[in-house]
């Protein structure tokens, strides 16, 4: 039986599946930790940006800084790793720095949203009292000096010298 | 009392009273110029103090200081924090044309901090490999955090000084929203290190 064909037959095939393998096997490339090191300090730009927009707004932000805070230090510590070669360490804590941005990002978003209609709220409330209590106010002082008035005027009637005919 | 001065009375102070009404939206509405707005970058000694810096430094010694940022731009901001270790003759940052030190940045921080707020972390470093020959000292290899970077830093002898000069550079960055990128604020403080050798040679 002639085995020398099916061999090299097999034998191509496995150079194949070697060659095709290369292209496939999950390894870190600089070039795509780079790419994610940038989409993360862009998701982290993003988030610091919707966080300072819901302080703006008024709502509180603590929270939100200490999650924002925890992805910075990740994103620091992928660049340091990046910088040192650690490909590998670099895209790991770049992932989890990602992550939290967005998760900060979203929540900052709501956060901002409850703050203005807060805001609006107080707005209108403080306006309708402030209107009102001017507007009541100012009735009540028109009132009291038409009194003020009407007391002067009364005084000076009594006041008023009799006219005696002779 | 006249009546018309009764009547002056009774406008001011209905004009008063209006006004004191009308505070709390007016507090909404007006708003007062805010102050200068600046960040801060310092160095602390190993005792959180401005003293005892590391000066005279030699391989596998290991330092320790503090570095520090405050915040008072008048809301919260993003900053980084570069460490940089270089050669004295290596150019400093020019503080008032805005441009950074051209060393490579080794280690840094990156945070937010709200109006008013303050960042202090420790930071250790150490030079772990170093040759000397006549006339040149070469630091090959630094220790920042328990990181090692390889950074070939070469110094001539400074004869007026008399010493091998380097400086851990340290300077802050902070982003700008409207031009959505991390920029030199201008601030940077550093601490100049006088290699004496090895430390098994010493």
């Amino acid at each position: 039986m002639n085995l020398k064909k099916p061999t090299a037959m097999l034998l191509g095939f496995l150079l194949l599946l070697l060659a095709f393998s290369t292209f496939c096997v999950a390894e870190v490339q600089p070039d795509s930790v780079a790419d994610d090191l940038q989409a993360v300090s862009n998701a982290f730009e993003e988030a610091f940006g919707a966080v300072l927009a819901a302080e703006q707004a008024g709502a509180n932000v603590t929270v939100l800084l200490v999650r924002l805070n925890r992805a910075g230090d990740l994103l620091a510590s992928a660049e340091v790793a990046y910088r040192r070669g650690d490909a590998g360490a670099a895209a790991e804590r770049a992932d989890a720095a990602f992550q939290i941005a967005v998760e900060v990002r979203a929540d900052a978003v709501g956060a901002e949203e409850a703050a203005l209609g807060a805001y609006q709220n107080a707005l209108w409330f403080n306006s309708l009292f402030s209107v009102t209590g001017g507007v009541v106010f100012v009735v009540v002082l028109f009132f009291t000096w038409q009194r003020v008035k009407q007391r002067h005027f009364g005084k000076l009637c009594c006041e008023k010298p009799e006219v005696v005919g002779q | 009392m006249k009546l018309a001065d009764c009547k002056l009375v009774f406008v001011a102070v209905g004009l008063i009273g209006v006004l004191l009404i009308s505070a709390p939206v007016l507090g909404t509405l007006v708003r007062f110029p805010d102050g200068e707005a600046f960040s801060e970058l310092y160095l602390l000694g190993p005792e959180r103090m401005a003293e005892n810096f590391p000066f005279n430094i030699a391989t596998g010694q290991n330092f320790s200081v503090y570095v520090g940022a405050g915040n008072h731009m008048g809301s919260p901001a993003y900053y980084a924090i570069y460490v940089k270790f270089g050669g004295s003759g290596e150019p400093l940052p020019n503080a008032t044309g805005g441009v950074p030190s051209p060393l490579e940045p080794l280690f840094e921080y990156r945070f937010v901090l709200e109006d008013g707020d303050t960042f202090e972390r420790p930071l250790s470093f150490s030079v772990v490999d170093a040759s000397f020959s006549e006339n040149q000292s070469m630091v090959k290899t630094v220790e920042v955090k328990g990181v090692s970077f390889d950074v070939d830093a070469p110094v001539a002898w400074d004869a007026e000084q008399q010493g091998w000069y380097y400086r851990l550079l340290v300077e802050l960055w902070i982003y700008n929203a409207q031009h959505h990128k991390i920029e030199f604020t201008d601030r940077f403080v550093y601490l100049q290190l006088n290699m004496t050798g090895n430390k098994s040679a010493a």
